[in-house]
């Protein structure tokens, strides 16, 4: 069972870490091909910019869950820094780790609504006329992505709270991560 | 309510929770206890992030790593050496205006600090430079990074104050000289005095690093400027993109990242093709760190906008006084005081939406006041305990960070204070040049 | 869904200019003939500026409620028959406009439906002014459509006009409205359409040498309420509030017509060269639109809705079917 999730895991971060460089190169080559059509070319498309668009907002959110998976989410670590105990820096992980699990799991909630409100007033973009749920259905899977991250963070704080050998505190989900 | 979701906001942030869902947790904070329709928060945020401008970010941020992997610091290094080698303490002069070049083509001081700082620190150990100076000095040179155009940090300014980027750009240009010549002149002064002082203790003295023979100079400086060539470029193409209006500035860092790639693969030959797909997905995943960021705090300054926090924070600040010297003052303090405990991208997002109104309030241009918080906020990398620079270039340089923490006082004291203190009462250094190149007219 | 605080009814109102723009003052003009005629029971707070989100994003929380009240642009991605907005000639005069442009004409009617449709309702047009086209090198034959004007023009990206300005005769390009003056200092672009005289005056003098008024846009916003916000209020009080909305549309027309003339003045004693054109030119130049460019709009919705208006002008319109 433990195994099988591990594999899980370690499938959706390849994906995500796919889906990520997907979207970057896109973007970058989308913004490089506008700068060709107008030098080179002499001309523009019109509505390139609402196309990029779909992978810049694809590249902000997967890349936002990605960070919370390998734990690199900016934060004011000063008691991280000056505490002394092992044991008070685990408690502070926790605490900070139900916290942000609390807020995440709300944020997931009102993602919801805002899918299900998207849906119910579909909107398009206005050159190519693609419907905007596909750019917006990105924040949903940021939020419940980011929130299941901080979730197994949570998870893992706990049992290191209850085994106490805190000389071995794993940092985040990163040591799932594949190599390259 | 405002007043609690304030220190929540500060307590969340001294706890250690991650700032997004800091700012995240205080706009669920007050949505609920003011009563709001939670309804809009998302769609706002999105609506906010939906902006080409935005997009500059991440573009600087690729280009960036593959700068970094691309072997063009080395370029810039030797470029620098050579021309300050023969001197005392020319290294760490070196170390000073490698970092400003490097910040011409970078937008921010992490970036510099990884791509000089792990190309100098071996150099600085070598010439027997004391380890926690010059991890000091890393780490608040790197600051040019952002501080010489382009810089995230403005983008960021430039989207929420919604103002001329190009602009924005320019108003820390000069500040940034000012502190590269005071961090100079602070290098040359400690290392002469920690000189004397060796040779008084009978210590061995610094060595100089196969200094270029004086006649040499020249030919030596123009030969690295030929082999440079292709990655000097970078600045061209970047700013020179940028200012003839060639390029957008988003255009202009994704020209850059695509540029770097050859030149980095087959010019200068450090990057390798299987390291590209890395250098995307890292830089995706610095990018989501930094709009998630944005994104949570459009949410929360939506709702501090809606409840007029910025008009309640001026009639506050207007009661204790109304001389605009004193006012700057406060303000000035009170982002010294939140740089301690966060860094400047937070920094920039919490600041920019609730004190921008109340600068323009009392008569401060938003072009000038982009250089105020440029400066604060770039020393807030610097200030601990929330200090990112001096961790990351204490692991960078092997140096425990209270052997740095003189340095970095002194650095602060006579650099950074004074130049924030010049930036702040003297606006015509922040706006004479877009006056100049951009024509614009301050309020 | 109102704040309720010490008994009276707030309505939240976004506005998209900054203080001094007509649009803002006149906003704060009607909260105050609200608060007086509904005595009290009735205030509207302003957020002007864009300080809680761009019109998309306003019309769509109007709809919903989380904003109550706006005088802003109308956006077309919820409903594409709102692009009429950017039909060129269907009015070239202010006669054009007064006759056809109110809350009781065909299109007042037609919007006023579309805006239901989304639980919004329709209080007041705010003209805004016609637009024309600045350039910063002279274009040829400026009077004749269809024939080369020499100049690359930014348009922003909207079929509809993007489609127009290229059937005058100009080479277009599409940039972001934030990077239009830039593009003009650089010369990468020698031109933009959508201005107005009191836009290209403020924000476009430096870097313009010609104003070309032909009328080929009309700008304006609408004055919105949330349906069942409005529906809450007592019919007295929603008087008040219609008899506001009509106010500023009156005024409005007065407005954006005194500042086209008094911004084309400033442009003149700028240097810049400001082009008019008769209104037998205008309406050569509708006609030349109407035939080779309207059917770009060919969403039966959309049609139909030419159809209406056309009708009530007195011209028969029939699209090149498809
Ligand atoms: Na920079
Ligand atoms: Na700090």
């Amino acid at each position: 069972m433990k195994k099988q999730l591990h594999v899980a895991a370690r499938a959706l971060l390849a994906a995500q870490r796919w889906i990520l460089f997907i979207c970057c190169a896109l973007v970058v080559i989308g913004l490089f091909a506008q700068v060709i059509l107008r030098y080179v070319l002499g001309t523009t498309i019109l509505g390139l910019n609402e196309l990029i668009l779909i992978p810049t907002i694809w590249m902000y959110f997967i890349g936002a869950s990605y960070a919370s998976a390998e734990g690199t989410h900016i934060s004011a670590d000063i008691l991280q820094v000056y505490l002394r105990s092992n044991r008070a820096k685990v408690v502070v992980r926790t605490i900070v780790s139900t916290i942000s699990l609390a807020v995440g799991l709300i944020l997931s909630w009102w993602a919801c609504l805002y899918i299900q409100h998207s849906l119910d007033r579909p909107g398009t973009t206005p050159v190519f006329g693609l419907p905007l749920i596909i750019v917006q259905v990105a924040v949903i899977v940021g939020f419940i992505l980011m929130t299941f991250y901080t979730a197994v963070e949570l998870y893992r704080t706990i049992a290191q709270l209850k085994s106490d050998k805190s000389a071995t505190l794993p940092n985040s989900v990163a040591n799932y991560k594949t190599e390259g | 309510m405002l007043l609690i979701g304030l220190i929540l906001l500060i307590v969340l942030l001294a706890l250690g929770v991650p700032v997004v869902w800091t700012f995240l947790g205080v706009a669920v904070f007050l949505v609920i206890s003011l009563g709001y329709d939670p309804n809009f928060l998302l769609p706002y945020g999105y609506s906010q992030l939906n902006s080409t401008l935005l997009l500059a970010i991440p573009m600087f941020i690729i280009a960036g790593k593959l700068i970094e992997r691309g072997g063009i610091g080395d370029v810039i290094v030797k470029w620098a050496e050579v021309l300050l080698g023969r001197i005392k303490g020319g290294l760490g002069v070196a170390s000073v205006l490698a970092s400003a070049v490097f910040g011409s083509i970078s937008g921010s001081a992490l970036a510099a600090l990884s791509t000089i700082g792990s190309i100098m620190f071996g150099k600085l150990h070598k010439a027997g430079y004391p380890r926690g100076f010059a991890a000091a000095l890393m780490a608040n040179a790197s600051i040019l990074g952002l501080l010489i155009p382009p810089s995230g940090i403005m983008i960021l300014y430039a989207w929420l104050a919604n103002v001329s980027v190009l602009a924005a750009f320019l108003s820390t240009l000069i500040p940034g000289l000012i502190l590269t010549a005071i961090l100079s002149v602070v290098t040359l002064v400690y290392m002469r005095s920690e000189s004397a002082r060796r040779v008084r203790a009978g210590e061995p003295d610094f060595t100089q690093l196969n200094p270029v023979p004086f006649p040499q100079v020249a030919r030596e400086f123009g030969r690295r400027t030929v082999t440079g060539i292709p990655a000097l470029v970078l600045p061209v193409i970047i700013l020179g993109g940028i200012y003839s209006g060639i390029l957008t500035t988003v255009e202009a860092a994704a020209v850059a990242a695509i540029y770097t790639i050859p030149v980095g693969l087959w010019i200068y030959r450090q990057l390798k093709v299987r390291e590209l797909k890395d250098v995307f997905v890292e830089g995706a995943a610095t990018t989501g760190v930094v709009m998630i960021m944005a994104y949570s705090m459009m949410i929360l300054s939506r709702i501090f906008t809606m409840e007029r926090l910025p008009d309640a924070i001026s009639s506050v600040l207007l009661s204790i006084s109304e001389n605009p010297i004193v006012l700057l003052l406060m303000i000035n303090v009170f982002v010294i005081i939140l740089g301690m405990l966060i860094d400047d991208v937070s920094g920039v997002l919490l600041v920019t939406p609730i004190l921008l109104p109340v600068a323009i309030g009392i008569g401060v241009d938003p072009i000038h006041f982009a250089a105020i918080i440029g400066v604060n906020l770039g020393m807030a990398n610097v200030t601990p305990p929330t200090a990112p620079l001096l961790y990351f270039s204490s692991q960078l340089g092997k140096a425990p960070v209270n052997e740095m923490m003189k340095p970095t006082l002194v650095m602060i004291g006579v650099g950074w204070i004074p130049t924030l203190a010049l930036t702040t009462y003297v606006p015509e250094l922040s706006l004479w040049l877009p006056e100049v190149l951009l024509g614009y007219s301050p309020m | 869904a109102s704040n309720d605080r010490d008994g009276a009814l707030i309505l939240r109102v976004a506005g998209q200019n900054n203080d001094q723009h007509p649009n803002t003052t006149e906003l704060r003009k009607m909260a105050e003939t609200v608060e007086t005629g509904t005595s009290g029971r009735v205030r509207m707070e302003i957020y002007p500026n864009n300080q809680l989100g761009d019109y998309t994003l306003m019309y769509d929380e109007i709809g919903q409620g989380t904003m109550h009240m706006g005088l802003i642009s109308t956006p077309t991605n919820l409903d594409n028959r709102l692009e009429i907005q950017f039909l060129p000639y269907l009015f070239s005069t202010y006669d054009d406009i007064d006759r056809y442009f109110t809350l009781d004409s065909v299109l007042g009617s037609q919007l006023r439906e579309i805006h239901r449709k989304q639980d919004i309702e329709l209080l007041g047009l705010f003209a805004e002014g016609f637009g024309g086209i600045a350039t910063s090198v002279p274009a040829t034959n400026p009077a004749k459509m269809g024939v080369d004007k020499d100049v690359v023009l930014r348009v922003p990206e909207i079929p509809i006009t993007a489609g127009h300005t290229k059937a005058m005769g100009f080479s277009t390009v599409s940039m972001a409205y934030a990077d239009v003056y830039q593009g003009l200092q650089t010369g990468a672009v020698e031109g933009w359409t959508g201005g107005h005289p009191l836009v290209n005056y403020l924000q476009f003098k430096d870097v313009i040498s010609h104003y070309y008024q032909y009328n080929n846009m009309f700008e304006a916003t609408h004055l919105l309420i949330n349906r069942p916000t409005f529906q809450t209020l007592s019919s007295a009080d929603q008087q008040v509030l219609r008899d506001a909305g009509e106010t500023l549309t009156k005024n409005s027309f007065e407005i954006s017509s005194e500042a086209e003339v008094k911004y084309r003045k400033k442009m003149a004693d700028e240097g810049i060269e400001v082009v008019e054109f008769d209104e037998k030119e205008l309406k050569g130049f509708a006609k030349h639109t109407q035939q080779n460019v309207w059917s770009i709009l060919d969403d039966p919705g959309q049609v139909a809705m030419i159809k209406e208006l056309a009708d009530e002008m007195g011209f028969d319109y029939s699209p090149p079917s498809s």
